[in-house]
């Protein structure tokens, strides 16, 4: 078992690209098992053989499309006329723009890198401060994989025989709790007059045809969600959907999208499914051979060191999460983690919603955490600003984030109350 | 030398990814047949399943390809940052072919594993199992030719890596 994580670890630290270094601390587990390699072809095949996991590269098609149509300045603009009228007004817009690009994205990091190009340059002209502005950003990013439609809850759903609309439900409410903690912050902020006034709004013109825009940009996760609750279709059946409905915005009602922008978002859209699939693939191979080495039985009694406290095992996971998550890639631990956890949460009877929730939430929080936090990258390259000022303002947010998270482990009707409400 | 190189490293890159934009196409035209056939014929069509999982294997072969001349396989960069712009590329070449062990091992398992299953077929469309089964082989064939060539001919990532969705985060 060691020898599997110091290969990985080793590997992923040096820069081999993630994927790869979890696929050769496979190969190794393979080798320390004394099992033949040949497996390693077949788990590798059979473990991206899956009509759930089809579902992603759907997701991913469609918010490549809705971007290169050029939806995301859309959506800022609609988030900033709603809150002209408030203190801090812009920052505010920066959070609610986050929630609305998480239903048509499901990635942290193309919300961070789609609307922090905008805010990052926009809000230091009203005065806040750029590091202030960056952090923002960050910290709301992680709403993106949280609010359905949601790569990780596919990927979860996938990995644990969960059904997809339920993790799609169970996040609505984490999703907005998350928004609402760095609203929070804002707001606190907003008391001690430490951020500015928005700009005077401009001239009223236009307004009906954002707020339509606004609608029809929102029907998109209810469309693909309540298709899934009334079972017209399946997840993988709802990306489709969600693509043709991108299409169809970005091609008739918003004609921001041409044949060349069309074939380059395929293509985007192509590759980063090429790498997510390989990852999958390799991880199938790792999560195979740490088995075969029986890290289910030392997990299992682990876990029933916590018989009495179900509560305080799910602080431990996320706890466990938050370390993994700064990092491992995101859709690596899940894919490695989730079918471990999820036998023991079932035997202490935690909802595997709930469960489900924690890990993602804490997961996407490593993403905005060095050393290897993806958003923290990005956004640090997309604003030209500096890592230290940078975390220094996303303190705050980040311990309002981690309130957020130890009220999803304490109450589990966060999680569970509207999957159950819906589809009971 | 290095100018030969890059042609056929782009070559490479480009035919693959242009493959997997159109295996995404095709995915896409049989998963809203899917849907629509339920609906407007009222026959559900099983094989349409079938051929999107195996079309994805192909995709995620060849596109993993073009993924390694566009630099967008996810890493940690910390190494190449520190041995600055001259020699980045070559410290990513030598990253990468630590990672063609895993395509070593995959080519030389999975070519045995596919012509096992040539006499097989997939149960609802017919497909001979070989066809899918063969993705494996041929891009890590193909990963292997890419990587060797990236020592000469370097990475080419695509300009506007910003907007980058960055998969499944």
């Amino acid at each position: 078992m060691i020898w599997v994580a110091l290969t990985g670890l080793g590997l992923l630290f040096i820069g081999v690209p993630v994927a790869f270094a979890i696929g050769l601390a496979g190969l190794v587990g393979i080798l320390v098992a004394d099992v033949p390699l040949s497996i390693a072809a077949t788990r590798m095949f059979t473990g991206v053989d899956s009509f759930v996991f089809l579902a992603v590269p759907f997701y991913i098609l469609a918010a490549e499309i809705m971007n290169q149509g050029g939806i995301t300045t859309r959506l800022i603009s609609i988030a900033q006329q709603a809150t002209r009228w408030l203190r801090g007004g812009t920052a505010y817009a920066n959070i609610g723009a986050s929630v609305l690009f998480s239903g048509i994205s499901g990635s942290a990091v193309a919300d961070a890198a789609a609307l922090g190009r905008v805010f990052i340059s926009e809000m230091p002209k009203e005065g806040y401060t750029r590091p202030y502005a960056a952090a923002l950003t960050v910290a709301s990013s992680i709403i993106g994989p949280i609010i359905p439609p949601s790569g990780l809850a596919i990927l979860i759903a996938a990995v644990s025989g969960q059904s997809v609309i339920n993790l799609f439900l169970g996040g609505v409410v984490p999703g907005l709790l998350i928004g609402l903690a760095c609203a929070g912050i804002v707001f606190i902020d907003a008391l001690r007059k430490r951020v500015p006034m928005p700009r005077p709004a401009h001239t009223g013109d236009g307004t009906v045809r954002m707020i339509m825009e606004g609608v029809a940009v929102a029907t998109l996760p209810l469309i693909i969600v309540g298709g899934m609750v009334v079972g017209a279709y399946t997840a993988t059946e709802g990306g489709g959907i969600a693509v043709a409905y991108a299409l169809v915005l970005s091609l008739f009602v918003f004609r921001g999208l041409d044949m060349a922008g069309l074939w380059r978002a395929i293509m985007k859209a192509a590759r980063i499914s090429a790498s997510v699939y390989l990852l999958v693939a390799a991880s199938s191979i790792l999560s195979y051979a740490l088995n075969l080495l029986g890290i289910a039985s030392w997990i299992s009694s682990a876990a029933e060191m916590f018989a009495d406290s179900p509560v305080l095992f799910l602080f431990a996971v996320a706890f466990l999460m938050l370390i993994l998550g700064t990092f491992l890639d995101i859709g690596a631990a899940i894919l490695i983690f989730v079918p471990l956890l999820m036998p023991a949460v079932r035997e202490l009877g935690i909802d595997p919603v709930q469960a489900s929730m924690v890990v993602m939430i804490t997961l996407a929080i490593g993403l905005v955490t060095p050393p290897v936090g993806v958003v923290l990258f990005v956004v640090m390259r997309v604003g030209r600003i500096g890592m230290y000022p940078l975390m220094r303002a996303l303190m705050p947010f980040l311990l309002a984030e981690l309130a957020a998270v130890a009220l999803l482990c304490l109450v589990p009707e966060f999680s569970t109350w509207l999957p159950e409400k819906l589809n009971p | 030398m290095r100018a030969i190189a890059l042609m056929i490293a782009r070559a490479l890159a480009r035919t693959t990814e242009i493959l997997a934009t159109l295996i995404m196409i095709v995915v896409t035209a049989l998963n809203l047949t899917q849907v629509g056939g339920r609906y407007l014929f009222n026959t559900g069509f099983s094989w349409t399943e079938e051929y999107m999982r195996y079309l994805m294997i192909w995709l995620m072969m060849l596109g993993s390809v073009a993924c390694i001349f566009r630099a967008e396989h996810m890493g940690i960069e910390a190494l190449e940052h520190l041995a600055g712009p001259r020699f980045a590329p070559l410290v990513k070449s030598a990253v990468y072919s630590i990672a063609a062990i895993f395509c070593v091992v995959l080519l030389v398992y999975s070519w045995p594993q596919a012509l096992r299953n040539a006499s097989q077929v997939a149960p609802a469309s017919g497909i001979p199992m070989i066809y899918p089964y063969l993705a494996l082989p041929v891009g890590a064939a193909l990963m292997l030719v890419q990587i060797a060539l990236s020592w000469v001919a370097g990475f080419e990532p695509e300009h506007d890596d910003l907007s980058d969705t960055g998969g499944s985060a």
